[in-house]
């Protein structure tokens, strides 16, 4: 009640802050003016352009109908209108970025349109349905320009107001789709807008996985009380010396072997120079000028990420890997007009892993981070807790035409903190260059950060600024010396071919093993690998009984155990279910002891922690399976019998609504029979009766 | 033995307390920016219960240390004598600082110095310049009986940075002094003061806890009366340090100065290129005496040539504006050191506090620094410049290939200058001038020494420097050792000696 309440007076207050803003922008003004009454087609463009830069309610719209669709799927996240009101606060807050929104606008009208990705190239989209670009623009003239020239007057607002909600987010969603398809209109765009690709660069911050900080005995724990894990040299207190942690060197190193880089000895460490609050020093050591480690290459499997279409192989260079120190965090406070400094990150370890810009696009930046963190974990060179910082990802981004070898001019997004923030920054970025370039916007190369809870990328400050860091060689630290050669006997460097040795199997041959020894598709070898705790079930299980079908206890396992673990509110890798426990339980369902009904409830006690052995519990719960066709079609006559009207409906209704009753009869069929009937067998019967009679 | 016992107090606490009065007597020279008077003391009692039970932490046991203002002392102020460290308190010790104290010495004050130690002749400091002992007011005796300063009241530099150290161990005040050495800084003022100044080799000594000027020239310098003083200083503070990863390895031989050294089986080069104009006859007169001392007490001697001599100077200039950008980079005035009262954003917080924070010099300096380091200047001005130090460090291991061990040169162009003259000059000028024979060591990393020779017509003290190859050290101190037994310069008798 209250929450209705509330979410009305919401709306009436979006509605407010729309009249406020579109009020301003009112036409007439300008079109007294008599040459400029004349509305061109470019006029109009430029004055939709300008609609579409100042429009707020337009964009809260758009925001609803991206939120009501995550939360259909995901119930668990907190209520819509809370979480609304929050956002338009900060949309408010935003409205000087507004130049951006313009394409974030545009894509999510698409995305209204197709079900598909929110990410897909809008504008291509409309090129490719040439006969509702025509619509579009018949209906430009006739409603839109209308529309727009009107808006000076109240009138349309009261009707937007009057028809209620759905009906505002139709007319604007609309009209935006409208506006995007007009910057088709010029001929050059429509020729060009299928040559546009994506060229995509990542730079990865991984931190090294250390008990110590690169140059200090600081301790790298996370989550520690503010301030309590800083050297003194981490807060640059004067006359304090960086003492490189051999520890990093080494898992540096391995990582490096395992990126198939060219490592080198000696390799130096510069000053990077920046005022920043939480960059004690004012400088950042790093190894960007003379990295230990150059020319790596990175093979893995890229998909399409929404429709997981089918896998293809993409190899990736590797520019260089670096050693580097991590900086402090700053806490802004804007109320209090102060800001607040945490140095329990500074000088934590980092490699820096600079791959070479050869993707195209957010699938593949996704895929590679993927493979890359379960080379880490594997390595055991990085813990890879995203959600703590561990692994950071910038991801450089420009566009240029298909077939080009020339870059264009690129936008770095930075600090990306997730997969799947990876690979929405990356796409919106694409699309947003594309954008730009079809508009005859300049694309400024700037430093860009990904807003997780807007869904898009917003310009960081200080953009025009083009930092000159002013490199100088750390003059307190010696050239870092590898030992390459395995015969140099009495050198205490970190030794480089005993690690080539201590290199552990890496998931590339892990997979390839895997495909060969299991006959599985490398499609479902990634989808094991998403969540390495699946893997470690599905070798046990294939171990303890190897006659054991791999496809059946893939499926088991990606589809019902994740299932189940998401149920019961738990993280895959936080599962303890004993591996025993699984596989006896996937055997009971595979050898018809029990039906999927039973399996599931079954998983979820499991899930739910019981120790119980399956078997057991079937047993005390007498939870077999009935297979008996007497049994199973005296509960099905039981169900006819009782529930006259539907089997009414099911007969005469067609489609949906005879499924609908077909799903409630079986239901209530299998209930009968303690919900353990042979499902197969049961949905069999009971056509077979329904048919019948 | 402890040295206690050679000199003429019988307790380390008599011979604090002498120094105490000491420093109470030459105030007028400020020469101490912060007075350790009771830490010293009750150091002092501890001291002398070891000695009396047998149990010398070290050699120099109970003997009092002054400490240049650039080095943190635990719990002790460290200024820097710059308004942005005027508050700030060290939370730990310099590696030096602590090897001393576990050798029992008593930390007696921490000394005035320039800003920063960019200077080279203690005069920029914030709490104004430290005046030489010499030519000043100060009353005393000298060795051989002469009497001292009375026909003179005039204010000279006492050379820098390290001048309060230097002035120190003049006037007795302390035993030795810790100052430091980037460019001539322990050697320039152990000069003008008539102590003997040592730089040990780049990487023997641990910069750990000295807050840097230039961090690949520094070298923690020691300053005492005698060349056996410093020796023994030396013994407790070289050696290989955690962390400084700088330091070597190689644990250096103690130095051992009762070994008799042999000198015709010494060869001593005199670097034609330190012939300055700018050089006074009466230090040019000391020179050429001192080489003949040499060559009677049976050591070959050699013109040599090192063409690159007269380039350290403008060298050193960008590498130290370089490196003096970088390190003073940490002075925001956010986690200590000066902050302004501007609440406008953190960038204002950071401009303002540093504009406040630092004295022109230094301002000028970054400013310079941050030039040559911009990425369009990088290899026109540092690289250069690193290749140029490339070739002063050859001169020197060109010199040391053609068999010479020991090269002898000024310290400085003339005596210590006039304060009011001095002052007339900018920073530039002043240390181009003062570092020109001091320089060329620090860019090569070799051990150098100012040894006290004679008093000038004057009455000042005129030194010279030797210099060896790198890690060379005991040797360096051994010739100085007998240079010194040889010349007996009439040091002021007073406080500890």
């Amino acid at each position: 009640m209250d929450l209705f309440g509330f979410e009305e007076d919401l709306e009436l207050h979006n509605s407010e802050i729309a009249s406020k803003t579109i009020v301003p922008k009112a036409v007439p003004v300008e079109s007294e003016n008599d040459d400029e009454s004349k509305l061109t087609i470019s006029r109009i463009q430029e004055l939709l352009c300008e609609d579409l830069v100042n429009d707020t309610i337009s964009d809260q719209d758009t925001f609803q109908e991206t939120e009501t669709s995550i939360f259909e799927e995901t119930p668990s996240l907190p209520d819509p209108p809370k979480l609304r009101s929050r956002r338009n606060r900060k949309i408010e807050k935003t409205q000087d970025r507004n130049i951006e929104k313009t394409f974030e606008e545009t894509s999510t009208v698409n995305t209204e349109n197709s079900a598909e990705s929110e990410f897909m190239i809008p504008v291509v989209r409309a090129y490719q349905k040439p006969s509702r670009k025509k619509k579009v623009l018949r209906s430009i003239e006739n409603t839109h320009v209308n529309d727009t020239l009107n808006s000076s007057s109240s009138k349309p607002k009261k009707n937007i107001r009057k028809k209620g909600k759905a009906k505002v987010k139709n007319n604007e969603l609309e009209k935006r789709h409208l506006e995007s398809c007009l910057k088709l209109m010029s001929k050059e765009n429509i020729e060009a807008c299928v040559e546009w690709e994506g060229v995509v660069g990542l730079e990865v911050h991984a931190q090294i996985n250390s008990k110590s900080k690169l140059f200090s005995g600081a301790d790298t724990t996370f989550g520690g009380n503010v301030n309590s894990q800083v050297a003194l040299f981490d807060a640059a207190i004067p006359g304090t010396l960086p003492v490189l942690n051999k520890e990093c060197v080494k898992q540096g190193v391995l990582t490096a072997i395992a990126l198939n880089c060219e490592i080198h000895s000696p390799s130096w460490f510069d000053r990077k120079h920046y005022f920043y609050a939480d960059l004690p020093a004012g400088y950042q050591i790093t190894q960007q000028r003379a990295p230990f480690a150059t020319n790596g290459s990175l093979e893995f499997h890229s998909y399409c990420i929404n429709t997981r279409s089918k896998s293809y192989l993409k190899n990736v260079k590797i520019k260089q890997i670096q050693l580097e120190q991590d900086s402090g965090k700053s806490i802004h406070n804007a109320d209090a007009n102060s800001s607040l400094v945490d140095l329990n990150r500074a000088g934590n370890p980092l490699m820096e892993i600079v791959f070479e810009p050869d993707l195209k696009n957010g699938d593949e930046a996704a895929c590679l981070i993927r493979e890359l963190i379960l080379i880490l974990k594997t390595l055991g060179t990085c813990a890879c807790k995203l959600q703590e910082g561990g692994l950071r990802v910038d991801a450089n981004v420009s566009v240029r035409p298909k077939g080009s070898q020339v870059l264009g001019i690129r936008s770095e997004v930075k600090n990306i903190g997730s997969i799947n923030g990876v690979w929405k920054a990356v796409d919106f970025e694409i699309n947003r260059h594309i954008m730009y370039r079809k508009m005859n916007k300049t694309i400024v190369n700037e430093t860009r950060a990904w807003d997780a809870a807007l869904n898009r990328t917003i310009p960081m400050r200080d953009k025009e600024v083009e930092l000159d860091y002013r490199f100088m060689p750390e003059p307190n630290l010696p050239p870092l010396r590898l030992r390459l050669d395995e015969n140099d006997e009495k050198s205490d460097l970190v030794n480089v071919p005993s690690l080539q040795k201590q290199l552990p199997v890496l998931p590339s041959v892990f997979r390839n093993d895997l495909l060969r020894k299991y006959n599985l598709t490398i499609d479902t070898v990634l989808r094991l690998l998403v969540e390495p705790v699946l893997m470690n079930y599905f070798i046990s299980i294939m171990e303890e009984n190897p006659a054991r079908d791999p496809s059946k206890i893939s499926n088991l396992l990606m589809l019902d155990l994740l299932a189940a673990l998401n149920r019961a509110t738990l993280e895959p890798e936080t599962s303890n279910i004993e591996p025993k426990l699984l596989s006896e339980l996937f055997d009971l369902l595979i050898d018809g002891t029990i039906n999927r009904i039973i399996f599931h409830r079954i998983l979820d006690l499991l899930a739910a922690g019981t120790k119980e052995p399956p078997t057991e519990i079937v047993k005390r719960e007498n939870w077999y399976q009935i297979n008996d066709r007497s049994i199973l079609e005296e509960s099905c006559k039981l169900t006819i019998e009782f529930n006259p009207e539907c089997v009414e409906e099911y007969k005469n209704s067609k489609k949906l609504l005879r499924k609908k009753n077909f799903q409630k009869l079986m239901d209530e069929a299998i209930n009968h029979t303690h919900k353990r009937a042979n499902l197969k067998a049961i949905k069999e019967i009971l056509e077979k009766l329904l048919n019948t009679k | 033995m402890t040295l206690v016992k050679k000199h003429i107090f019988e307790s380390s606490l008599d011979t604090c307390r002498l120094c105490l009065d000491r420093i109470s007597q030459i105030e007028a020279l400020n020469a101490f920016i912060t007075v350790l008077k009771d830490d010293a003391l009750n150091l002092a009692l501890e001291s002398d219960k070891r000695i009396s039970e047998g149990n010398p932490k070290s050699n120099i046991d109970g003997l009092p240390i002054a400490i240049k203002d650039n080095f943190c002392v635990r719990n002790v102020r460290t200024t820097c004598a710059s308004k942005m460290l005027k508050n700030f308190t060290s939370p730990y010790d310099a590696t030096v600082v602590k090897k001393l104290k576990d050798a029992g010495t008593l930390i007696i004050g921490k000394t005035n110095l320039d800003e920063f130690a960019m200077g080279s002749g203690t005069v920029d400091s914030i709490f104004g310049p430290t005046k030489n002992v010499w030519g000043s007011q100060i009353q005393g005796e000298l060795q051989g009986n002469s009497n001292f300063n009375s026909k003179f009241n005039q204010c000279y530099i006492a050379g820098g940075s390290s001048g309060g150290s230097a002035v120190a161990v003049a006037t007795g005040a302390s035993f030795a002094s810790i100052g430091s050495d980037t460019g001539g800084s322990t050697r320039n003022p152990a000069s003008y003061c008539g102590v003997v100044g040592f730089k040990p080799s780049y990487s023997v000594v641990s910069r750990h806890g000295l807050i840097p000027l230039t961090n690949s020239m520094d070298v923690p310098g020691i300053l005492a009366r005698k060349v056996e003083d410093v020796a023994s200083v030396f013994n407790i503070i070289s050696g290989p340090d955690d962390y400084d990863s700088t330091t070597s390895q190689n644990h250096l031989e103690q130095v051992d100065l009762n070994k008799k050294i042999d000198l015709r089986r010494i060869t001593i080069g005199i670097p034609k290129e330190y012939h300055s104009p700018l050089m006074s006859p009466e230090i040019l007169e000391t020179w050429q005496h001192i080489r003949k001392t040499f060559e009677t007490a049976g050591a070959s001697v050699k013109e040599v040539s090192m063409p690159h001599t007269q380039d350290s100077i403008v060298t050193y200039s960008i590498l130290n504006q370089c490196e003096v950008a970088s390190n003073m980079a940490r002075y925001s005035g956010i986690l200590f050191g000066h902050r302004c009262n501007s609440t406008v954003s953190t960038n204002q917080l950071i401009a303002e506090s540093r504009w406040e924070g630092f004295g022109p010099v230094v301002r000028d300096r970054i400013l310079a620094g941050n030039y040559f380091l911009l990425r369009k200047n990088y290899e026109k001005y540092f690289v250069k410049a690193m290749k140029v130090r490339r070739l002063i460090a050859d001169d020197f291991n060109n010199v040391w290939s053609k068999g010479i061990h020991i090269l002898l040169t000024p310290t400085t162009l003339t005596t210590a200058p006039l304060l009011s003259d001095f002052m007339l000059l900018d920073n530039r000028a002043q240390c181009s001038a003062q570092d020109y024979c001091t320089q060329p060591a620090n860019m090569a990393g070799c051990p150098a020494i100012s040894l006290p020779i004679c008093l000038s017509k004057e009455g000042l003290p005129i030194g010279l420097q030797m210099m060896s190859r790198n890690f060379e050290d005991p040797l360096l101190l051994s010739v100085a050792h007998w240079l010194q037994s040889v010349v007996s310069f009439p040091h002021l008798i007073s406080g500890v000696c």
